[in-house]
């Protein structure tokens, strides 16, 4: 598996680990430096007396270093990594030392070990006693947010901007307090919205009709169909317990990782991982959460294609998932995405009919060009049809020196004639922007 | 999307002021609304509950439209092969080190073997060309179609390429004319200056000083006749441009009118000597003289600030500076080296060295040059050019610590510099890491030899303050000169 260096970049946990591992991938810096089809491993001479012992799993992207630093991965496995896409001959082919043995082999017993706790049995009835509670202590969040929301409309939202971010700050903290997590990550962005931009009007009535629409489908959970009901309650911050999601029939697919995206919320990362079935064609959102002192469960690679059964969570328009089991990672020879924006607008809008929920995600759309007259920019689709193009020019000038006029495959993120591209794919490669 | 914009206008007002005006709504949805209106606790409940239904309703209305945008045109096809893999792999890893000298060397090698880069790389590079003028051409060719293509979508990448110079210096911004009138200079000096001329009327006094610098390239007599129409423009500091461009044309009136002025001056006297040999002629000045008053006009001053010379004796040393070398020889009937030996013969001779040093200087004669450093260690910076390696690299070790900039000394930009001459000036640099830092050495890396990196270690800083900053930058040239070494392999 050839990872290319935007690839691994993505990887970092940060710039400066971007900045640090680039440095590393020196060859000076290195010795013993091997390969095989399951790990990559080399020394890096650090301010230590020993070398740092660096391993990479190559066949799901897992590090191992024995440096001090807590992040994941630290700079000496991107500097491994780096090395390795620039100049492979620097590396032998052949058996492992025994610390790299030893660690794969550790890993793949893990996996093992946690295959037996999934088959654990559950008691059904404590759990449903404790969501129960949860709910009462919700139902009173609920309240008092619906009071302000109400009150914020009552009195118009012009003077918003001038209440700064206390009052949604301190509504994230009620929220917080009466368990509903999902409130609470809604909240906190209309904390953090900027209203100096044009239109804020827009994306603040937007936050409040999502909440809102949460809240008052809360109110009807009862007479809602039961995937709806969950929806709602995943929405308010209920999870669904892995270990039962683990024990139901997963989908196998060859899975390509659309494009990653990390976030922190205070002392956690949460982090976006979009997937495409390439056979079931099914868009799958893999979240993970995680400090920064603990690596993720889950490396996923922008443009890599892995083997995995991925189980969902229930929904009414299911997406979120988790990884049960994981196979190979290799690169995509194809990707197979809309036919023209019709196809995708369409698929859009059966989501929202299904669920007004659905937030907007990654789609792949195939065969578009660009047009434009160097002030506006569109993707035409194969019969001509247009939407904008929304971008910085940095990412704009990489797809135009890539496509050089010609089509393409684009992953795209947005809604409403406006998107985003995130990746593309020509010739075989598949390019992060 | 009106429904919306209702929306918007009720929220902004509030639901105690305005109520949601309904009847503006697509009829189909009417029911769904009266339904929510009856449903709700309240009108905020329900303008919140027409709210969350129109942002839906929002979200998937949009259909795409056939815009009257025109596509693009499709790049033309490329010539030149594109770099493999582990070039390409080469160059990010130039990039990523920021190093303009190390990316030179790239763009020199892939130039060489006639590649072009790979495409994704090309906005980082034509980025660096927008700031990077000498790299430019190279980066320019380095990018192939591609990168000319690139250029319609931002106009800070439009090069100019393809348009000759005049049309450049005709069209051009300021900064683009200068540098097609040096171009033009370059390949048809007459030209150039023809059009120079004929623009001249109507060029601002900051913009003309600025063009008449490009008439300093290939300057010869032809150039005469305009240098002295302008003598008489408006501007000061135009004149005096135009003064010290005639002063370096060797049958220039200026030139020709300080010679005659000085000739009188030069006395050779034999002193008996056998047959009139040479060996035993001296030189005497005649310091009796007055300058005309116009010749102050030349640039001639009385007072020379480093108190080396009397009044009489400093303007003489201006005027011998005035005089082509070639004048000496015709009129000593003597050669370079012959001449050098006449004025080293006395003490009060000798001091003009010097003043033959800026002769040569000043009209860039190689072999005075040559000759002046080799036994009078008189330094003439602007023929350094014309001398061989050795002893350009000879000088540069001389003078590390005169000349910050070492391309005055070795202007060649493209070649390696030997291990002797590349490890004298890390000892001399590494005693000032902090003035000397990575700064300085990524614009000059790529002249040293890979191998240098092994001898690093052996280079100890004396001041003990600074040796720590010297290890860390150690440390860097390592890495720089690591990434030269992948350069290599690569290619």
């Amino acid at each position: 598996m050839n990872l290319s260096e935007d690839q691994i970049l993505a990887l970092a946990p940060d710039d400066s680990s971007k900045k640090s591992g680039k440095d590393l991938a020196n060859p000076s810096k290195w010795a013993n430096t091997g390969v095989n089809e399951k790990a990559l491993w080399g020394e890096c001479q650090g301010s230590g007396k020993n070398p740092y012992r660096t391993q990479v799993d190559l066949s799901n992207i897992a590090f191992k270093c024995s440096c001090p630093s807590r992040k994941f991965p630290c700079k000496h496995g991107l500097g491994v990594l780096l090395l390795y896409a620039r100049q492979k001959n620097l590396f032998s082919n052949g058996e492992s030392p025994d610390w790299v043995k030893d660690w794969i082999d550790k890993r793949e017993e893990k996996k093992e070990k946690q295959q037996e706790k999934a088959d654990k049995p559950v008691d059904l009835e404590a759990q449903a006693k404790r969501v129960q509670q949860r709910l009462k202590k919700v139902n009173g969040g609920i309240d008092e947010l619906q009071l302000v929301l109400k009150d914020i409309v009552r009195n118009g939202i012009l003077n918003m901007p001038e209440k700064g971010p206390a009052l949604f700050t301190n509504l994230t903290k009620r929220m917080v307090d009466s368990q509903a997590s999902g409130l609470a990550v809604m909240t906190r962005e209309v904390a953090e919205m900027n209203y100096f931009s044009d239109g804020w009007q827009t994306t603040f009535m937007d936050h409040l009709s999502r909440i809102h629409l949460v809240v008052s489908a809360f109110r009807k959970m009862e007479v809602l169909p039961d995937e709806l009901a969950e929806e709602i309650k995943s929405q308010l911050g209920f999870t669904q317990s892995t270990d039962e999601l683990k024990q139901q029939e997963g989908l196998n697919d060859q899975w390509l990782v659309l494009g990653k995206h990390t976030e922190q919320q205070e002392q956690l990362f949460v982090q976006r991982n979009w997937l495409l079935g390439t056979n079931s064609k099914k868009y799958a959102l893999v979240l993970q959460f995680y400090v920064r002192t603990q690596p993720p469960e889950l490396n996923l690679t922008p443009g890599t294609l892995i083997e995995a059964e991925l189980s969902f969570y229930k929904s009414i328009c299911p997406v979120r998932a988790i990884v049960k089991n994981l196979g190979k990672t290799s690169a995509p020879s194809d990707i197979k995405g809309f036919e023209n924006w019709v196809q995708l607008l369409q698929f859009e809008k059966e989501q929202y009919s299904k669920s007004p929920f659905v937030t907007s995600m990654p789609f792949v759309i195939n065969d578009v060009k660009f047009a434009g007259d160097g002030k506006r920019w569109f993707f035409n689709d194969r019969e001509n049809k247009s939407v904008a193009v929304q971008c910085e020019d940095k990412k704009l000038h990489k797809l135009l020196a890539v496509s050089g006029g010609n089509s393409f495959s684009a992953v795209v993120v947005g809604g409403e004639g406006h998107y985003e591209p995130i990746a593309m794919y020509i010739n075989k490669s598949f390019i992060i922007l | 999307m009106r429904a919306w914009e209702e929306i918007i206008h009720t929220g902004i007002i509030g639901t105690d002021k305005k109520a949601v005006n309904t009847q503006i709504f697509s009829e189909e949805l009417l029911p769904l609304f009266e339904k929510l209106e009856k449903e709700a606790e309240d009108k905020e409940d329900f303008f919140l509950s027409l709210s969350s239904v129109i942002y839906n309703y929002r979200r998937g209305s949009f259909l795409p439209q056939k815009e009257t945008v025109t596509e693009l045109p499709l790049c033309e096809a490329e010539i030149k092969k594109h770099v493999n893999p582990s070039q390409v792999s080469s160059l990010q890893a130039v990039l990523g080190d920021e190093s303009d000298s190390l990316l030179f060397y790239w763009l020199m090698q892939c130039d060489k073997k006639n590649l072009i880069t790979n495409n994704e790389l090309i906005p980082a590079l034509l980025e660096i060309a927008e700031r990077n003028k000498e790299l430019r051409p190279f980066i320019l060719s380095c990018t192939g179609n591609r990168g000319k293509w690139m250029a319609r979508f931002n106009p800070k990448w439009n090069f100019n390429t393809g348009l000759t110079e005049k049309e450049i210096f005709d069209h051009g911004k300021p900064d683009e004319r200068k540098e097609a009138l040096k171009n033009w200079r370059l390949k048809s000096p007459d030209e150039a200056r023809a059009a120079l001329m004929q623009s001249w009327g109507e060029e601002q006094a900051a913009t003309r000083l600025e063009l008449l610098e490009a008439i300093e390239i290939n300057l010869n007599k032809n150039d005469e006749e305009f240098l002295t129409v302008i003598l008489k423009d408006k501007s000061q500091k135009v004149k005096e441009a135009a003064i010290k461009l005639l002063k370096q044309v060797p049958d220039s009136f200026i030139v020709k009118e300080v010679w005659e002025f000085t000739r009188p001056l030069l006395l050779v006297k034999k002193a008996g000597g056998l047959l009139g040999m040479s060996g035993k002629e001296t030189l005497d000045l005649n310091l009796s003289f007055d300058i005309p008053e116009h010749f102050k006009s030349y640039g001639i001053s009385h007072i020379d600030a480093n108190k080396i010379y009397s009044e009489k004796e400093f303007t003489l040393d201006q005027l011998l500076g005035f005089i082509p070398p070639s004048y000496y020889e015709d009129h000593f009937q003597m050669k370079a080296e012959q001449i050098m030996e006449l004025f080293a013969k006395k003490p009060e001779t000798e001091k003009f060295i010097s003043s033959l040093a800026s002769s040569t200087n000043n009209f860039k004669n190689g072999e005075w040059g040559k000759l002046l450093y080799r036994k009078y260690n008189k330094l003439c910076t602007s023929v350094v050019k014309d001398f061989d390696r050795e002893l350009q690299e000879e000088i540069a070790v001389a003078t590390l610590s005169d000349f910050k900039d070492v391309y005055s000394v070795l202007p060649d930009r493209t070649n390696e510099w030997s291990m002797n001459f590349t490890m004298e000036l890390l000892k001399n640099k590494s005693q000032d890491p902090y003035g000397y830092n990575r700064n300085y050495y990524k614009h000059i890396i790529h002249h040293f030899p890979v191998s240098v990196a092994e001898k690093l270690d052996s280079i100890t800083v004396a001041d003990p303050l600074r040796q720590s900053y010297w290890e860390n930058l150690k440390e860097e040239l390592k890495k720089m000169l690591a990434i030269k070494q992948q350069i290599i392999q690569s290619f």
